[in-house]
C-alpha cells in the first residue's frame, strides 16, 4: 500500500444528512376470539417473537403481590403439563418464555427459532388459556421472591426507588403500592386464580407478533392464540386510584456506615398523550438523559460525586413521574443534591445555547435510529407506544415536534414543569 | 451466516467489515488486546481505569463524546481481565466522523491532570458501588485470590483494592498508554449498509497513518500452577442469606475442552429444566438461587457454582447436594435428549446474537480475537460435535476434588 499524506485531524468530517426512517405501522389481524394481533415484518434471521399482553399489572390487584405471581406462575403447570415438562419443552427447543409484570400491563414472551414455533405456539396458547397454580408452585414462588426482596431492599438504590414510588402515587393507591416482608405470607391460590379469570381475557389483552413472518406463523397464532376464551368476568373491579397530591420536601432514610447515599428527586408529570410531553422529554434528555446531559457532565465528570446519574419520565396509562437518580460519595451526600438543584434551575433561568440544542437533537434523532434496529427492537417499541393507545405515528410525530423545539420553548417547559416547591428531594444513605 | 471481509493495514491493523442493508444505523468495534491480566500487581484495576480515560480528550479532539453526540452516535465501553472494548453506533451518513474519532484517540491522547483525577474518583464510586455498598458485592473480590496464587486473575477487573486506583499517576497512564493502544494490538470492525471499499478507503485514511508508539512485545504471564490441595474461605457478613460458591480451573478458551465446559454448565442450570435448578430449588428447595457458569476467559479460567440458600438450610446439606449433582454427571453419561437440548439452546442464541449491526460487530472483533472472526459462524458446528462421552470424561477432569475452591459466605443473622 501507497503511504499517504495525513488527513486534516483538527477537522471534524462535515455530518451528513441523516435520512429519517419509514415507519410503517404493523398490519393488524383479529383472531377468532378478538383479539387483536399486530404484525411486524422485519430481519432477514430466521426468529419469531410473540408478545400477549393482559390488561392485568399490579395497579389491578386487591392485594399485593397478586399480579405478578399470577403472571409468573402461568408456566408453572396446565391441566395436561407440569411446570417440569413446560420447562423441558421450552428449554429442548431453545426458546425463551419471559414474563413480564409492570403496574398496567402483564405479559408473556416467547422468542423461539421460527422452525420451532409449531411446537411452542400450542404451548404458549395453553398456558395462558389453561394455567392451574398448583400450590407447591405457588409456595416456591413466594419464597424465592421474598429472599430476592430481602437482598434488594439492603441496596440504597433499590430502598430509594420503592420510598420514592410511595411517597409520589400514595401509600396502598395502585400506582404507589409497595412490598413489605410480611406481604409474601399473604397471598392464596385462590387470589391467584380469582386474578386470573379477572384479567387473563381476549377483550383486554393483545399480541404482537415480529420477525421473518411465514403465513405459517399467522396460521399457529390464529389457531392457539385465538382460542383463548372469556371466564365469568368479576362484575366489578377496582378501578385505578392514586393520589395526585404527593409529598415534597426532602425526606432523609438514615443508614448508617453507608459508603454511598442514593438520591431520588422528581414529581407526577404529565404522560405521553399529553401535548408538552416531546419538549418535555428534551428538557429531560438536556438534563439527565444521556451521557453527555448536564447532570453526568457536573457530577460525574466535574465533581466526580458519583459513577453515574440520570434521569428519567416514566410512564403510565393514566400517570407518569419524572425522577432523577444517583448514588453518591456519602461525603458529598448535600453537595450532590444542591448541584441537582442547580441544574434544575439552569434549565429555568437560562436558554439553552444553540450548539447544545442542535447537539442534543442529533443525539436523540440517531437514538431514535437506533432504537428500531432489529425485529426484537421494533417489537419492544411498538409495545411501549401501544400500551399508551398509540401506535408508531406517535414515534414520528413526537420527533419532528422535538426537532422544532427553540430554546425558549424549552425553558418554558422546564419553568411550567420543575418548580422546586413541587418537587419530592429523598435520600437513602448518609448526610 | 455473517458474511465479512478482512484487511490488514501496514501498521498492523486488522479491519473487518460486514454488511447489512436492512439497518439504519452503523456500528463500529475496536478491541485493544489488554485487559487486567496485563497490570503488575500493585497497579491493579488500570486497565479498566483508563477505559474511562479514553473518553477524556485525545490529541486533536477535546472531548470524544460531544462530536459523536452531535453526529447522533452512541458509545459505550467495557474491560474485562484479556481485552477492552470499544463501541459505537452512529447514522450511516456521518460513518467517517467515527473514523475520525477513533483514530485519533489510538494516535495519542491529550488527557489533564484533572480527567484523571476525576476519573480516579470516579471509578472509586463504581467501586464501591458494584462491589462495596450492596449485599454480595465483595465475592469476587474474596473468590478470586483463592482461586489463583500466581496469574493476574486473581485480581478482579476493577482491581484489588480502591488504593491503587487512588494511586495512579499520570506517568503510569502514559506507559500504559504506550505499551498497549498500539494499531497491531487492536481490531476494527465495521457492521452495517456499507460498501468494504468505502471502508478500506476510511481506514487507510484515519487509521494507516498511526505509527506505533512502542515495540510490543510478546505478553508473558505467569502461569498459574496446578491446584494440588482443595482450598476454602470462610466470611460472616451482613446478608440476609447464606451463600456457597465453588470454583474450578479449566484449560485456555482456545482448548476444545471450553465447549464441553460451557455445556456441562447449561446442563447444571441454564433454564427451568436443567438439573440443579429442578433439584435444589424445586424438589429440594434448599437454594432460593442456584447458578452454574463460565468465566470465559482466555487464559485459565474457572468454572463457578453459586447459590444462596434459603433460610433454615444447613451449609453442609447444601454443600453436599451439590456435590451430588456434580458427582452424577461424572458417574453417569448424560441423556441424548438433554444433550441435544441444551446444544439447540446455544444453536438459538447464536441466532439471537445476530439480530443487530452492533451484537454483529462486537461478535466478529471478539471471534478474530480468539484468531478468526470465522469461528462466529463454525460455533454452532463446534458445540454439535460434542459427544456425552465428552461431558464425562472432561466433567470428571474438571471436579477433581484436589482443584476445588470454597467461598463459604455466612449471614451474620
Amino acid at each position: 500500500m501507497t503511504s499517504i499524506a495525513s488527513p486534516d485531524r483538527k477537522q471534524m468530517p462535515r455530518p451528513g444528512t441523516i435520512s429519517p426512517i419509514n415507519l410503517t405501522n404493523p398490519e393488524t389481524i383479529l383472531l377468532p376470539n378478538k383479539m387483536e394481533a399486530s404484525i411486524i415484518r422485519a430481519g432477514k434471521e430466521p426468529i419469531t417473537r410473540v408478545d400477549v399482553v393482559f390488561e392485568a399489572g399490579s395497579a389491578y390487584q386487591n392485594k399485593k403481590l397478586v399480579a405478578g405471581s399470577t403472571n409468573n406462575l402461568l408456566k408453572e403447570g396446565t391441566s395436561e403439563k407440569s411446570s417440569a415438562v413446560i420447562a423441558e419443552i421450552l428449554d429442548y427447543h431453545g426458546a425463551y418464555l419471559n414474563t413480564q409484570i409492570n403496574k398496567d400491563t402483564a405479559s408473556v414472551t416467547l422468542y423461539t427459532l421460527t422452525k420451532h414455533l409449531d411446537k411452542l405456539m400450542p404451548l404458549l396458547g395453553e398456558i395462558i388459556s389453561d394455567a392451574v397454580f398448583p400450590e407447591k408452585e405457588l409456595q416456591i414462588y413466594l419464597d424465592r421472591q421474598k429472599q430476592q426482596f430481602l437482598v434488594n431492599i439492603e441496596k440504597v438504590r433499590y430502598r430509594a426507588s420503592m420510598e420514592f414510588n410511595q411517597m409520589i402515587f400514595g401509600a396502598d393507591s395502585a400506582y404507589g403500592q409497595i412490598l413489605c416482608e410480611e406481604d409474601f405470607s399473604m397471598v392464596t391460590r385462590e387470589d391467584i386464580i380469582g386474578f386470573y379469570h379477572d384479567r387473563f381475557r381476549p377483550e383486554t389483552a393483545y399480541v404482537i407478533i415480529s420477525g421473518n413472518i411465514t403465513d405459517e406463523v399467522i396460521e399457529l397464532t390464529e389457531k392457539h392464540l385465538g382460542n383463548l376464551s372469556g371466564q365469568n368476568r368479576a362484575s366489578d373491579y377496582n378501578p385505578i386510584t392514586y393520589s395526585t397530591v404527593q409529598e415534597t420536601g426532602e425526606k432523609y432514610f438514615e443508614r448508617n456506615g453507608a459508603m454511598q447515599s442514593a438520591l431520588r428527586v422528581g414529581k407526577q408529570i404529565i404522560n405521553k398523550t399529553h401535548p408538552d410531553f416531546p419538549a418535555l422529554q428534551m428538557v429531560n434528555t438536556l438534563l439527565g438523559g444521556y451521557f453527555g446531559s448536564r447532570l453526568m457532565s457536573n457530577l460525574r465528570e466535574d465533581k466526580g460525586y458519583t459513577y453515574g446519574i440520570n434521569s428519567f419520565i416514566q410512564t403510565y396509562k393514566h400517570a407518569a413521574y419524572f425522577a432523577i437518580a444517583t448514588e453518591v460519595n456519602a461525603d458529598y451526600t448535600e453537595a450532590a443534591m444542591k448541584e441537582i438543584d442547580i441544574e434544575i434551575n439552569r434549565l429555568k433561568s437560562t436558554p439553552v445555547s444553540n450548539e447544545e440544542l442542535k447537539l442534543v437533537k442529533n443525539y436523540l434523532f440517531g437514538n431514535f435510529l437506533k432504537s428500531f434496529d432489529g425485529p426484537l427492537a421494533l417489537a419492544e417499541r411498538f409495545r411501549a407506544v401501544k400500551d399508551a393507545g398509540l401506535d408508531f405515528s406517535y414515534y414520528t410525530r413526537s420527533i419532528d415536534a422535538m426537532m422544532k423545539l427553540t430554546p425558549e420553548q424549552l425553558m418554558k417547559i422546564a419553568n411550567k414543569y420543575f418548580d422546586r416547591e413541587s418537587l419530592l428531594h429523598l435520600i437513602v444513605g448518609r448526610k | 451466516m455473517v458474511d465479512f471481509e478482512k484487511f490488514r493495514l501496514d501498521n498492523g491493523l486488522t479491519v473487518l467489515v460486514h454488511q447489512d442493508k436492512t439497518t439504519p444505523v452503523v456500528a463500529m468495534n475496536i478491541i485493544y488486546k489488554v485487559g487486567s491480566r496485563d497490570e503488575s500487581p500493585d497497579k491493579t484495576g488500570f486497565a479498566h481505569l483508563f477505559e474511562h480515560l479514553m473518553f477524556g480528550g485525545s490529541v486533536n479532539i477535546e472531548k470524544y463524546d460531544e462530536p459523536l453526540q452531535i453526529a447522533g452516535g452512541e458509545n459505550n465501553a467495557f474491560t474485562n481481565s484479556d481485552y477492552t472494548n470499544y463501541y459505537l453506533t452512529i447514522p450511516k451518513n456521518n460513518l467517517e466522523i467515527a473514523f475520525w474519532l477513533e483514530s485519533d484517540r489510538m494516535l495519542n491522547l491529550a488527557f489533564t491532570e484533572k480527567s484523571l483525577q476525576v476519573q480516579r474518583q470516579v471509578v472509586i464510586e463504581e467501586f464501591k458501588q458494584n462491589y462495596l455498598n450492596q449485599p454480595y458485592g465483595d465475592v469476587y473480590l474474596l473468590l478470586k485470590p483463592l482461586a489463583y496464587k500466581v496469574h493476574p486473575y486473581r485480581w478482579p477487573t476493577i482491581g484489588k483494592e480502591i488504593s491503587h486506583i487512588e494511586n495512579a499517576t499520570m506517568e503510569d497512564v502514559k506507559a500504559f498508554y504506550k505499551k498497549f493502544y498500539n494499531p497491531d494490538n487492536a481490531i476494527l470492525t465495521v457492521a452495517g449498509d456499507v460498501e468494504t471499499n468505502q471502508i478500506k478507503q476510511w481506514a487507510e485514511k484515519w487509521f494507516g497513518t498511526i505509527h506505533k508508539k512502542s515495540n510490543g512485545k510478546e505478553r508473558v504471564l505467569p502461569e498459574e500452577p496446578e491446584q494440588t490441595e482443595t482450598r476454602t474461605l470462610t466470611v460472616t457478613r451482613d446478608v440476609p442469606q447464606d451463600a456457597l460458591y465453588m470454583a474450578w480451573h479449566m484449560s485456555p478458551r482456545s482448548d476444545n475442552r471450553f465447549y464441553h465446559y460451557d455445556l456441562i454448565s447449561d446442563i447444571l442450570s441454564n433454564g427451568d429444566s436443567s438439573r440443579m435448578y429442578q433439584a435444589l430449588i424445586k424438589e429440594k428447595k434448599l437454594f432460593s438461587d442456584i447458578n452454574a457458569f463460565i468465566t470465559g476467559d482466555l487464559d485459565k479460567g474457572l468454572f463457578i457454582v453459586s447459590g444462596k440458600l434459603n433460610n433454615g438450610i444447613s451449609m453442609d446439606e447444601a454443600e453436599s447436594t451439590v456435590e451430588h449433582e456434580l458427582q452424577k454427571i461424572q458417574q453417569q453419561l448424560v441423556d441424548k435428549r438433554e444433550l441435544e437440548k441444551v446444544i439447540n439452546k446455544v444453536e438459538s442464541n447464536l441466532v439471537f446474537s445476530r439480530l443487530s449491526a452492533l451484537h454483529k460487530a462486537m461478535n466478529l472483533c471478539y471471534y478474530e480475537m480468539l484468531g478468526d472472526a470465522g469461528l462466529f459462524n463454525r460455533e454452532a458446528e463446534k458445540y454439535r460435535a460434542v459427544t456425552r462421552q465428552d461431558i464425562q470424561n472432561t466433567a470428571r477432569e474438571l471436579f477433581a476434588p484436589h482443584r476445588k475452591n470454597t467461598l463459604y459466605y455466612l449471614s451474620k443473622k
